[in-house]
């Protein structure tokens, strides 16, 4: 198993000599994915390989003078590795606009990386409109047409259900893995399942399908660990970002076991299928518009709130790290709604703003006494 | 000589508007009538039209702001758990309307406004529809959602993308008609809508003209005279009240053109890039009548109306206005070439950027266009960070360093244009 | 059974010695740069006062940010759960507590045994902290034990302070200066801004009897008064504001080995 982490852990920590070799053995070209919603499937049925674009852990200095200081750390930790040619490996990038700051994030990229090749698909923040799925649908073809002329080659549909049938194995596997971890967490650091998930944003589906095959075989042979004197959590939030490993780490060291997830870097991935045997742009959009509640989509039939409820029922958690990044605009305002609304449904739950400056002792003051309070209430 | 009117004189008039606004709302309402908030986006014009009255909330926080009440309803959002990073126009009225007891209207500006019957939020700003999200959950009442689609750089190159964005748009205001014609149980009779249409379309043709004078020197009014005067829009567009407003204030201007009468002595003219700072407006104008600076134009002020929307299909007319016009919506390249554009026809000698901390529809990509502003003009330009409502992000200090330090530039550049 | 509680804050560290279920002694001295000395140093103070010896302590609770560093303690545990437990045992009908220490600030609400309910912190923000009076006091040229009474007796109408970020503090202070107001007008001012800041925080969990004040700033009486009449409420002061965490830590250290014995 240690071996299988170290692959993942080098692909995401150094992923530009991963895919800066990937692409001189395969002499094909990568295309960047904006976090979040970027139908990867079309992409890839195009033959370029989809990459999800993270900031780093890493303080923020040249996307200064373009950006201000109040544009979250993704936007501009992600903009900031493109000018410290940290990102060379791109060939082009495509962006959803389901924010505002990922909406407005484009024309800066553009204006500063003019190399690229560029495509914005609108993503409708409306999924009960009228013609949400019909707008959407144009959305995708109109992606789909972009990168035909990109590379010259049609985009069949026979290429399309392969590449959806590839994801969704991927996905497939990744619920396997979380199946695992709900019933044995002792057995994960949340940090490792984090990096097992990342690799897989970054490197190529079918080779990480492999290997995580292998992982969940090996991690499934293992004897269950004896459970400490932990309390069990789930993480929640973190759009477009990947949580750091130090304030993973950190969240388990005060006591806490993470025995499920609800961020980008995780379940919000993979949860919700794309259904193999539909048309398949009929399909990533069925995809888009039944996935996971998320502040920055409106809609009334599908909330945030009782899915968490759910979620921490299933999971026998008994309270919520939500991890939020300072500046996520349509997080920060659903904050007073979640805290009033889990606090009614006898969830504790402990806000965390994230941004560059890493995990800090403040944080660890309010996660040591967040658990020590969980603690005490099951005493 | 004639005797020329104050501009004090246009801001009574813009107050009696407004105060008209509010209590007719309170009237209606008393009445058994229908309220509905909405954004000041738009498309909800046409509500009037169906016994429902509009209250935008945006416009009363832009209120708040000058009356300096927002700080107080800021501290109660604070409480409520909202962040201080949120845009504080949303949080000063949020601390009024989300207050729990609530509070007593008439310690309000213009008496404050009814609670809702009904939402309405077009989707250009997603901070709005967050807010409405909440209002629907606390006064449990129906809220209707409008996509509305911004305008990258790459769609403004593309006019079939363009086109199918209008038709999108336009499908989508058509779905609101109905959603309020069976909200209301009224129809909306078609000429009704291609008088809003016209109305609409004569009021941005002459706020553009009232704009446009501005580039006489000196200039009749000062970027702030004419930020007030903005608002008329919001409660009135698409009426023929708001165009006779227009008219009279167009009436007005042209008056001081005329007499070559200005509200600041004009050494120098200095672009404003951002938002005016309603609590320091009397300020800034007193400091700048002192130092002898006219800002005579903002890109904020041409936000409001299009002049060049089409009126023969009414629903197309209207989305023309709001969603082609608005330029806080298009890409940087777009955004810049109109700016170097104002700045050549209002031959100003400096840029004033002012960076409104919680607003990212206008910061976002402030740095990169002000900078080749800076290139391209070779003008002198300073910055200060402040923020639209919240006085707590603000600071007097560090905005008369600034100002002061743009007159000494240009100073040394010498009155070059005048 | 002899237990002690050392709270390492960021600028201050305390120890406290608990016996027959009372305090025995304390201590308090300055942090500086090495945090680990000055922990083995207040514990030695303390334990020099009570008359005790290192090895007759049989369990030693560390709190405080530089709770992991302290090498001799046998658990840390985070000073939102002591300042809860350490108030009850000053107040034993506490249910609020504000604690505003160096560098931060935190509103606890509790059960009668001392267990957290429920809490908030403020992020980044410096109002209601120790290094904000710090930066007061010093832009004032006034001796930090002064301000707090120099703040409730204003000459004339105090200034409005809007901006109390202690990133633009230094100016604001600097320019009111020039103007001219009188250095106990300039305080009233900010302290009203600084303890609106506060009493925000303190809305979030809800302030319900006995409200109790500890940290360092609970020794500043123009901080504590204005809070006083925001939360509509007296404050309950502990003898020692500054020794609440670590006398919980301590309490945290009995219980800990009358479970282990049970």
């Amino acid at each position: 198993m240690n071996e299988l982490m170290d692959k993942f852990n080098w692909v995401v920590k150094d992923t530009n000599a991963y895919l800066t070799r990937w692409k001189k053995q395969t002499g094909k070209k990568i295309m960047g994915c904006y976090p979040m919603y970027v139908p990867e499937e079309i992409i890839h049925a195009a033959g370029l390989l989809p990459v999800t674009i993270f900031a780093k852990d890493e303080p923020v200095t040249l996307a200064d003078q373009h950006m201000h200081r109040y544009v979250c750390h993704v936007v501009r930790g992600n903009f900031d590795l493109s000018l410290k040619n940290r990102l060379d490996y791109l060939d082009g990038v495509v962006f959803t606009d389901f924010c505002l700051t990922v909406r407005m994030a484009s024309s800066v990229w553009m204006v500063n990386n003019p190399q690229l090749f560029y495509h914005q698909i609108f993503t409708p923040q409306n999924m009960v409109g009228d013609q949400t799925p019909q707008s959407l649908t144009r959305q995708f073809v109109r992606l789909k047409k972009a990168l035909e002329d990109y590379t010259g080659q049609e985009i069949t549909q026979d290429a399309l259900s392969k590449s959806i049938a590839i994801y969704q194995e991927n996905r497939e596997l990744l619920c396997q893995l979380y199946k695992l971890r709900q019933a044995n967490p002792e057995r994960f650091r949340a940090r490792d399942i984090a990096m097992v998930v990342a690799a897989g944003m970054v490197m190529p589906k079918e080779e990480h399908s492999t290997l995580l095959a292998q992982l969940i075989e090996q991690a499934g042979a293992l004897a269950p660990q004896q459970a400490e004197d932990k309390v069990r959590v789930i993480i929640s939030g973190a759009f477009c970002d990947f949580p750091q490993p130090g304030l993973l780490n950190m969240i388990e060291d005060t006591g806490a076991l993470v025995c499920d997830d609800d961020i980008f870097v995780g379940r919000r991935l993979f949860n919700t299928p794309t259904a193999r045997d539909k048309e398949p742009i009929q399909a990533l959009v069925e995809r888009y518009l039944n996935d996971l509640p998320d502040p920055n989509k409106h809609n009334p039939d599908n909330e945030w709130v009782p899915y968490l409820v759910n979620l921490v029922k299933e999971t026998k958690a008994q309270g919520i790290v939500m991890l939020v990044v300072k500046y996520c605009e349509a997080h920060q305002f659903d904050l007073p709604y979640l805290s009033k609304e889990l606090t009614a449904a006898g969830i504790p739950i402990l806000i965390i703003e994230t941004n560059d400056s890493g995990a800090t002792e403040q944080m660890r003051t309010r996660l040591q006494a967040f658990t020590e309070m969980l603690i005490s209430r099951r005493d | 000589m004639q005797q020329i009117r104050s501009i004090q004189e246009m801001d009574i008039k813009l107050g009696e508007r407004f105060q008209k606004v509010f209590t007719e709302t309170w009237e209606h309402k008393k009445a058994g009538g229908l309220v509905c908030w909405s954004t000041s986006g738009g498309y909800n014009e046409f509500l009037r039209e169906l016994g429902i009255r509009v209250v935008i909330p945006e416009v009363y926080g832009m209120v708040l702001s000058s009356t300096g009440m927002s700080p107080e309803l800021c501290r109660n959002t604070d409480i409520y758990g909202y962040s201080p990073d949120l845009c504080s126009i949303i949080r000063s009225f949020s601390g009024f309307a989300l207050s729990d007891p609530p509070m007593d209207p008439s310690t309000l500006p213009f008496g404050g406004f009814p609670k809702p019957d009904v939402l309405f939020c077009a989707d250009y700003c997603p901070g709005l529809v967050k807010m409405w999200q909440e209002f629907a959950r606390v006064f449990d009442i129906p809220m209707y959602v409008m996509e509305h689609p911004w305008v990258p750089d790459a769609v403004s190159a593309d006019p079939e993308e363009m086109g199918n964005k209008v038709q999108e748009c336009m499908t989508e205001f058509a779905g609101a008609i109905s959603f309020f014609e069976n909200f209301s149980g009224q129809k909306l009779a078609e000429d009704q809508l291609q008088k809003i249409a016209n109305n609409m379309k004569e009021a941005s043709v002459l706020w553009h003209d009232i704009l446009a004078m501005n580039q006489n020197i000196p200039a009749p009014l000062s970027f702030f005279d004419v930020a007030n005067q903005f608002a008329v829009f919001q409660f009135y567009k698409g009426t023929d009240e708001c165009v006779q407003y227009y008219k009279e204030l167009k009436a007005f201007v042209e008056d001081r053109v005329a007499n070559t009468v200005t509200s600041i002595p004009e050494k120098y003219r200095v672009f404003w890039f951002g938002l005016p700072i309603g609590y320091r407006m009397a300020q800034h104008i007193e400091k700048f009548t002192r130092i002898q600076v006219q800002p005579v134009m903002s890109q904020w002020a041409c936000y409001f109306g299009n002049p060049n929307m089409e009126t023969n299909d009414p629903i197309r007319g209207i989305v023309q206005y709001h969603n082609l016009s608005t330029l806080q919506f298009r890409g940087v390249e777009w955004k810049r070439d109109y700016i170097l554009k104002l700045i050549e026809d209002y031959k100003v000698d400096g840029i004033i950027l002012e960076i409104s901390r919680t607003c990212q529809v206008i910061n976002f990509d402030q740095k990169d266009i002000a900078e080749t502003l800076v290139k391209k003009t070779g003008l002198p330009m300073v910055s200060f960070e402040a923020d639209l409502c919240d006085e707590r992000l603000y600071s007097d200090e560090q905005f008369n360093n600034a100002v002061d330090s743009l007159v000494e530039m240009m100073e040394r550049r010498g009155p070059g244009r005048l | 059974m002899i237990t002690a509680g050392i709270d390492v804050g960021s600028a201050t560290a305390k120890a406290v010695i608990f016996l027959n279920g009372k305090i025995q002694s304390h201590s308090l001295i300055a942090t500086g740069a090495d945090s680990i000395k000055a922990a083995r140093r207040a514990t030695d103070q303390a334990m020099e006062k009570a008359a005790v010896l290192p090895k007759e302590v049989d369990y030693i609770v560390s709190t405080g940010y530089g709770r992991v560093l302290v090498p001799f303690a046998h658990k840390n545990i985070s000073e939102i759960s002591c300042h809860a437990k350490g108030a009850v045992h000053f107040f034993p009908g506490t249910r609020t507590i504000l604690d505003m220490g160096g560098q931060d600030c935190k509103v606890i609400r509790c059960d009668a045994l001392g267990n957290v309910e429920n809490f908030v912190m403020n992020e980044k923000c410096a109002a209601g902290t120790g290094r904000f009076m710090d930066v007061m006091a010093k832009t004032l040229e006034l001796p930090l034990e002064d301000i707090g009474e120099l703040s409730l007796n204003p000459v004339g109408i105090p200034p409005s302070v809007s901006s109390i970020c202690v990133v633009f503090a230094r100016t604001e202070i600097l320019r009111f200066l020039r103007k001219g107001i009188p250095k106990s007008d300039i305080l009233a001012g900010l302290l009203d801004a600084l303890a609106d800041r506060v009493y925000g925080l303190s809305c979030r969990v809800g302030t319900t009897p006995d409200f109790v004040i500890t940290g360092g700033v609970a020794k500043n009486t123009g901080m504590v008064r204005r809070l006083e009449s925001m939360v509509k409420m007296t404050a309950s002061l502990p003898w020692e504001p500054q020794i609440v965490g670590a006398a919980g830590a301590a309490i945290f250290a009995k219980q800990i080995l009358e479970k282990s014995s049970e």
